[in-house]
């Protein structure tokens, strides 16, 4: 400690990454800012704010006024930071567990077999699957994302892992094959949809957090956050799997525990964030490289740092989406593709420049 | 009477049913360098794996009295620390952060210490100054002493709560320099003598009987001759498991050392 008052130790960099979280923080605040005041609609803050100072409460330009900011606008905030987060935070333990900087739900199938469940549910909640839809309530789109999006990554787990190596182009391979069965299948899904699912299907399907909601909040939040929260607390494991599952092991981490506890919280918080919000990609792969180069890849700090950056930047692509295209939205998963694609091409050229 | 830190009792270990390791019995006690020895495919490693908990086996092993397939990773990582043969970075992580991964696993470490143990066990392996370059970066002898020093800060204090620990090393010089291959026969000599107890798996014979107290020798998964250096290490040992013939020659305190025999005749002439 006192060295550390001494002056910054090399190859130290905690001072960097506490200074980072810091930022990260003011940066939310303001991206939540933005969400929160920008938008088709004129409705104005400070309006609603003065208006209820004066208690002047029912007239109608205030009642529009709150709805928009308190069941619209702050809702969909709420939802943004959560997915944003738990994307984020699904990509570094997915990283992390794979021991590869390129696995994220996104790209290596989780996504599409989430994305599975709940097309099943639009189209087959109402009628086949009409008893499971009445036990599971207002969750039955998150529960049953979560359960496809868990067998997808067991099997991607399966195939991309031998012994203790996981081979990259194994995976994204393996995750390319399970992405075609899964759209095969939603194929289906769509062919025997009725007019009304369709629309809802190809709305949720480009990736939107329009339509957000306090129900959707109440379904979807929770277990986000749980599922968050648990990463959090993988921090010493997947540090210790970056020198292997041998080595992990020889730390004294229970490293089976460790990755089913990893594998079905990113099934969860990856099942419950495409269940409100469809297929929004990349976030999980563009937001902990970013960080990774700022502040190293020590989870204690780069876990905390993924969820606020996540939350930002999600936040910051939802306010674009929503006002590029004024009075029309754009839907958010085609905003985070424009931006992660190239970013994408980005990484690829720089890893084979490093050779690693 | 004190159990031996390591006790392994009739092991055996097979791998795809196939047996590598059978029926291997050898005790390390504190203060002792256990070195093993042994031709290429003759199960040390195997061995090694099985004492680190990394393979299943059949027989006992026991850590300070405890049967190693009992103790919890957590409570066998704070008695011993692994150093692998080779080690791999998926991220590009700072040799001082490798290294503070050893310290995050062991026990005995007050927080406030922490970063001058770090320090100290970077000096320890002749890395001081080397804390902020990129582990990937470094040539692989470099690389293997820093996980040597991070298996040295696993296990800081050689006996922590009044039980001596355990220091496991794959092949520890097998890419070094003759100077580091040095240092770090010192460093697991320095362990055992603090109180410590060490295995290390060796190749160089002139190593094992100059710094090991007890040589277990391999031969086809079994234990082919196991004891002090100067008692077991001789020319037809040698013939015997390696099939090779080697020249030799005793110090005053009995322990051989080992040439080629083209050196004899070199010196003959």
């Amino acid at each position: 400690m006192t060295a550390e008052l001494a002056g910054p130790v090399a190859g130290d960099r905690t001072r960097l990454a506490q200074l980072t979280l810091v930022g990260l923080v003011l940066l939310l605040v303001a991206a939540a800012a933005l969400a929160l005041l920008t938008g088709a609609s004129d409705a104005s803050l400070p309006r609603l704010l003065s208006a209820y100072m004066a208690g002047a409460t029912d007239d109608p330009l205030v009642l529009r006024d709150q709805l928009v900011f308190l069941d619209i606008r702050l809702p969909r905030l709420l939802l943004g930071i959560l997915i944003g987060a738990g994307l984020a935070v699904s990509g570094v333990v997915m990283q992390g567990l794979f021991r590869n900087p390129l696995a994220d739900p996104g790209l290596v199938g989780v996504s599409s077999g989430a994305s599975l469940g709940a097309v099943v549910m639009i189209v087959l909640g109402g009628t086949a699957l009409a008893p499971l839809t009445a036990i599971l309530g207002i969750y039955n789109l998150q529960i049953s994302a979560f359960v496809t999006g868990l067998v997808t990554t067991l099997i991607l787990y399966q195939v991309a892992t031998r012994g203790t190596q996981t081979q990259i182009a194994t995976m994204l391979l393996a995750g390319i094959a399970i992405a075609a069965l899964a759209n095969a299948v939603m194929g289906v899904m769509v062919f025997l949809a009725s007019d009304s699912q369709l629309r809802d299907f190809t709305f949720w399907s480009m990736g939107s957090l329009a339509g957000s909601n306090w129900q959707k909040v109440q379904a979807s939040g929770p277990i986000i956050l749980i599922a968050v929260l648990c990463c959090m607390l993988l921090t010493r494991g997947l540090n210790a799997l970056t020198l292997g599952e041998v080595t992990a092991m020889h730390l004294g981490i229970p490293v089976q525990r460790l990755k089913r506890i990893a594998i079905v919280a990113v099934a969860a918080a990856t099942g419950a964030a495409v269940a409100v919000s469809g297929g929004i990609g990349f976030i999980g792969i563009i937001v902990p490289h970013l960080l990774r180069l700022v502040i190293g890849p020590d989870h204690k700090y780069l876990l905390p740092a993924s969820a606020l950056l996540g939350a930002a930047f999600l936040l910051v692509a939802d306010a674009v989406a929503r006002t590029i295209v004024a009075p029309a939205e754009l839907p958010i998963g085609i905003v985070t593709a424009a931006v992660g694609g190239p970013f994408f091409l980005w990484i690829l050229l720089r890893r084979r420049e490093l050779a690693w | 009477m004190v159990s031996p830190v390591l006790e392994v009792r009739g092991v055996s270990v097979a791998i795809e049913r196939k047996p590598i390791v059978e029926g291997v019995s050898v005790t390390a006690r504190a203060g002792e360098v256990l070195a093993i020895i042994g031709p290429n495919g003759s199960g040390k490693t195997t061995l090694m794996k099985a004492l680190s908990g990394e393979l299943e086996h059949l027989g006992g092993i026991a850590l300070n009295g405890q049967p190693l397939r009992t103790l919890p990773p957590r409570a066998a990582a704070t008695m011993r620390a692994v150093m692998p043969q080779a080690s791999v970075l998926s991220f590009p992580f700072t040799v001082r952060e490798v290294v503070r991964l050893g310290l995050s696993a062991g026990l005995g470490v007050l927080p406030a210490q922490r970063e001058a143990v770090v320090e100290a066990a970077l000096r320890r392996v002749d890395l001081a100054g080397f804390g902020g370059r990129m582990y990937q970066s470094l040539s692989g002898g470099e690389q293997q002493r820093v996980q040597l020093a991070r298996v040295l800060c696993q296990v800081w204090q050689p006996v922590f709560e009044g039980l001596p620990r355990l220091l496991l090393l794959d092949e520890p010089v097998s890419s070094l320099d003759i100077k580091h291959q040095l240092l770090v026969m010192e460093i697991a000599r320095g362990f055992a003598a603090a109180g410590g107890a060490v295995v290390a798996i060796l190749h160089d014979l002139n190593l094992a009987a100059l710094y090991a107290d007890q040589v277990l020798v391999m031969s086809e998964g079994r234990r082919a001759a196991c004891g002090a250096p100067a008692e077991v290490l001789d020319i037809a040992l040698v013939r015997e498991v390696f099939g090779c013939e080697l020249a030799t020659l005793q110090l005053s305190n009995g322990t051989p050392l080992f040439a080629p025999q083209v050196a004899m005749r070199l010196a003959a002439e």
